[in-house]
């Protein structure tokens, strides 16, 4: 697939369910018109190297946590500031379209 | 390189933290989940499901415009729904896939609203506040007057939903027992509320309600809040299941192990489309009934 730009991801992505197709989830730009939800994780990917994920939480409120975060052999890898690190693998990353694979 | 620890949701670590910064809601939240056990060990929850209990409910009305100031028929609708769901007369409960239809069980939990206020006197269970606010997010200020909204009847004797508009898309969201009494109740978004008037597809039926109270009666999501099977929903006969189901799935959506049968999808307390969630558990009932037996003992007695 096509390297790529790290630029090309630095934004607040949020997941656009109902666009999800089997095993891949697909984000969007926080200012794309998302229909009511009773929930969405959402992923904003700093140029610092930072990020902050948000999800719905136990309650349905949405929560926050962040840690730092890279590309790696076409994934992305979130490392939380507890230690533990998550690698979402990168199907394709558009400006206004980001899908990964859980 | 050392080997990746186990994944981890936002969430969990959010909820990790706040219950190491406030002890206190560590304290409150085991004694609650002991207590829970213990009268489900004991029977006191099976003698609460004999009962029939009433729940009285407020509806805190908070609008800026004329189409969020909701009807009466609007209110009324989501209390009949509420009914409809805790005493399990919902038609499309044929729709439960046959390995789970022995499964489903009736709360036989039953709302009203409420006929008395706070000080005695008469009312239609129903307050209505017109506030500058354009929308709320989910730091409770429609629970204040200082925030725009109106706060909440005691705790101990009313469930207080409040109908608004929420910021960000978002439907809906509770409170677990245990909580501060000025916040505890359920908020949802006026367009989710009911099954008239202003309700939008595909949150029609009512059930952001149903899946809101859920969590003030104590229950958690069914993938229990991390996205790696680690987590759970404290109950039993729900299987384990790995994130959120959105929309509305074709059975089975087999997740962590948990085939050939998959995610309890059609559970209230999933994130499906109204339309598709449709069952309580047998343990999510045992459940509700402790925490009847337990923190909420008080209302509707």
């Amino acid at each position: 697939m096509t390297p790529i730009d790290p630029g090309a991801l630095h934004q607040r992505w949020v997941h656009s369910h109902e666009e999800d197709r089997g095993g891949e989830q697909v984000f969007r730009p926080a200012s794309h018109a998302f229909p009511p939800s009773r929930g969405r994780r959402a992923l904003d990917l700093r140029p610092d190297g930072t990020y902050v994920e948000s999800a719905p939480g136990p309650t349905d409120r949405p929560e926050e946590a962040g840690g730092t975060w890279k590309l790696a052999g076409g994934a992305l890898e979130l490392s939380a500031s507890g230690g533990a690190t998550q690698k979402l693998e990168v199907v394709s990353a558009d400006p206004d379209r980001l899908v990964i694979r859980t | 390189m050392a080997a990746p620890k186990r994944r981890q949701c936002g969430t969990q670590q959010v909820h990790e933290r706040l219950l190491e910064i406030y002890p206190a809601f560590r304290e409150r939240q085991n004694r609650i989940e002991q207590g829970i056990r213990r009268d489900i060990e004991r029977g006191v929850a099976q003698r609460v499901a004999r009962q029939l209990i009433t729940i009285p409910v407020v509806v805190h009305v908070v609008y800026k415009t004329a189409a969020e100031n909701i009807s009466d028929g609007q209110v009324k609708s989501q209390i009949v729904a509420l009914n409809r769901d805790y005493g399990q007369k919902n038609a499309d409960k044929s729709t439960i896939p046959a390995p789970w239809k022995g499964l489903a069980a009736n709360p036989n939990i039953q709302f009203a609203l409420a006929k008395k206020d706070p000080t005695g006197k008469q009312t239609t269970g129903i307050t209505r506040t017109k506030t500058t606010r354009g929308s709320f997010g989910t730091g409770d200020s429609v629970k204040s007057k200082a925030g725009g909204g109106d706060p909440a009847w005691p705790a101990d004797r009313y469930l207080n939903l409040w109908a608004c508009t929420l910021g960000g898309g978002l439907l809906g969201y509770a409170q677990f027992p245990g909580g501060p009494a000025r916040t505890d109740g359920v908020v949802i978004l006026n367009t989710a509320f009911g099954t008239t008037g202003t309700v939008q597809k595909p949150f029609d039926l009512g059930r952001t309600a149903t899946h809101e109270v859920g969590h003030w009666l104590n229950l958690h999501h069914i993938w229990g809040d991390r996205n790696d099977c680690g987590g759970t929903d404290y109950v039993t006969d729900t299987p384990n299941a790995q994130l959120p189901n959105y929309g509305k799935p074709t059975f089975p959506h087999v997740s962590c192990n948990n085939g050939p049968n998959g995610d309890m999808f059609m559970d209230y307390m999933d994130y499906v489309d109204d339309a598709a969630m449709v069952m309580f558990s047998a343990g999510q009932v045992v459940r509700m009934n402790a925490t009847l037996a337990g923190p909420r003992k008080k209302i509707g007695r």
